[in-house]
């Protein structure tokens, strides 16, 4: 939680301040930038703009208790920005050969990293932010729909569609690859509640 | 049970999600903080990048009344205000004086035979040449020039603001700005400085370039007041334009006003002397 001292001093033109911001709130939003769009360039793109942007518009911000979803706001539009600039992240991930599995769902089958990426990949962009926001973040629904500025309902369809579509993704791939034979190694079980 | 299948498995996949998402930050050289050169680029750039200030409400064409500018909340400070005023009032005084005068030129005959002034005998007057005008300037940063240090400050030749762009509400005054700047800085306290520049404004159709133009830094904030008179060519020949430039709190964003007009100003009026001998 950013401190709203910090933010109204930064409003006032105070970089020191706002260089305090930027400590508490850079990483977590180039994190996002980078889980949506999985292209570090772009990430770095859309951060740089983001960060620049909350600065210049800062004074304009009505509520400072109310910065995060402001500036998560402006992420957004930055990450579909250089989305569409680039539309690198449009097409589904090749295959990588070689990788290694590294993810264990709680049932006991596999599910690669690439085929979790490729997947991922054929999300749309504000699926993909859903899902960031949900379990990246841990935000509930509530919340993402504040930060994106939508309705909660939207948000609950939103993640139920990306699953859907991640679902229908990893089926295919499974059935176009060949299966894993070696045993996978089982790390992150903590991450597995 | 289709739908408490559903369920498990999106639980399933949710967990995978949360693991990997979290596994692909992990693996960012930085993890989950800020690339330490991105952070380098983003403060670096911040130095030049004022933040935006409700310029806009405060443009200052049409000239509004005193009242209705007393009566906005957010006006800037006294001291800017003041300064602002006296701006707007001595334009407006320019725009008045060009007013009456042309006024009384065309009372006083056809169009085509009036005169405006030197250089502009015989030509015809374009009512669409005259206009007020009001926007931005937004500066990159430049080249400080040679700078002597006095008894009483500095003497800095040659400063230059190589990239600066306009934007006004007329289209003639907009585009590429360069400047160059001579300028005294007096280290009192406050300090303050005065500065006289020459500057070309260019854009596809012809350029303005100053024939007198000079600004001093406000002692209580340290922004810039700049002041000029240009003239045009190409295109804009002819014309003339009176600017006033003011720096918007701090940065190298500037609010611009000014009035282009045609012809040239009348020839500066002697002293009056006999009202100087009377307030000795």
């Amino acid at each position: 939680m950013v401190g709203s001292d910090l933010v109204v001093r930064a409003q006032h033109g105070d970089r020191t301040a706002f260089t305090g911001l930027v400590d508490a709130i850079g990483g977590r939003l180039h994190a996002i930038a980078f889980t949506v769009l999985r292209d570090r360039d772009l990430a770095r793109d859309a951060t740089q703009q983001t960060l620049l942007t909350a600065w210049e518009e800062l004074p304009r911000l009505r509520d400072p208790d109310r910065f995060e979803a402001w500036i998560c706001r402006i992420l957004v539009r930055n990450c579909h920005r250089e989305g569409r600039k680039a539309s690198r992240w449009l097409p589904a991930l090749p295959g990588r050969p070689g990788s290694d599995p590294v993810v264990v769902d709680g049932s006991g089958s596999v599910i690669t990293r690439d085929r979790l990426e490729r997947a991922f990949r054929r999300l749309n962009l504000d699926q993909r932010l859903a899902v960031v926001l949900h379990y990246y973040l841990d935000l509930p629904p509530a919340i993402i729909a504040d930060r994106l500025d939508i309705p909660v309902g939207t948000v609950h369809s939103r993640l139920r569609r990306a699953l859907h579509a991640m679902h229908a993704a990893i089926d295919a791939d499974e059935r176009t690859e060949v299966p894993v034979t070696s045993p996978p190694a089982r790390i992150r079980q903590e991450a597995v509640r | 049970m289709n739908h408490v299948t559903d369920e498990r498995t999106d639980r399933s996949l949710g967990r995978d999600l949360q693991a990997w998402l979290e596994e692909t930050v992990a693996e960012l050289p930085d993890g989950d903080e800020l690339p330490i050169d991105l952070r380098s680029t983003v403060l670096t750039r911040l130095s030049n990048t004022p933040q935006r200030r409700r310029w806009w409400p405060r443009m200052r064409f049409p000239l509004r009344s005193r009242a209705t500018r007393s009566a906005r909340p957010e006006e800037p400070p006294a001291e800017r205000r003041t300064r602002s005023m006296f701006s707007a009032i001595r334009i407006a005084a320019g725009v008045a004086a060009f007013t009456l005068v042309a006024s009384l030129a065309l009372a006083a005959g056809p169009l085509t035979q009036t005169s405006v002034g030197p250089g502009a005998e015989a030509q015809a007057i374009d009512p669409d040449a005259f206009g007020g005008f009001s926007g931005t300037m937004l500066c990159g940063s430049g080249g400080y020039g040679s700078t002597t240090l006095t008894d009483w400050g500095s003497s800095t030749v040659g400063e230059t603001y190589p990239r600066c762009a306009i934007e006004a509400s007329d289209p003639r005054i907009s585009g590429n700005n360069y400047s160059v700047h001579d300028y005294y800085r007096f280290d009192f306290a406050p300090p303050y400085g005065v500065r006289r520049f020459a500057s070309v404004i260019t854009n596809e159709d012809g350029s303005w370039i100053s024939t007198d133009a000079w600004g001093y830094q406000q002692p209580e904030d340290g922004t810039m007041f700049y002041a000029g008179r240009f003239r045009g060519t190409d295109a804009y020949e002819g014309l003339s334009a009176l600017f006033v430039l003011s720096q918007d709190t701090w940065g190298l964003r500037f609010d611009v006003e000014g009035v282009i007009f045609p012809g040239d100003l009348p020839a500066a009026p002697e002293p009056p002397i006999e009202a100087a001998t009377a307030s000795d």
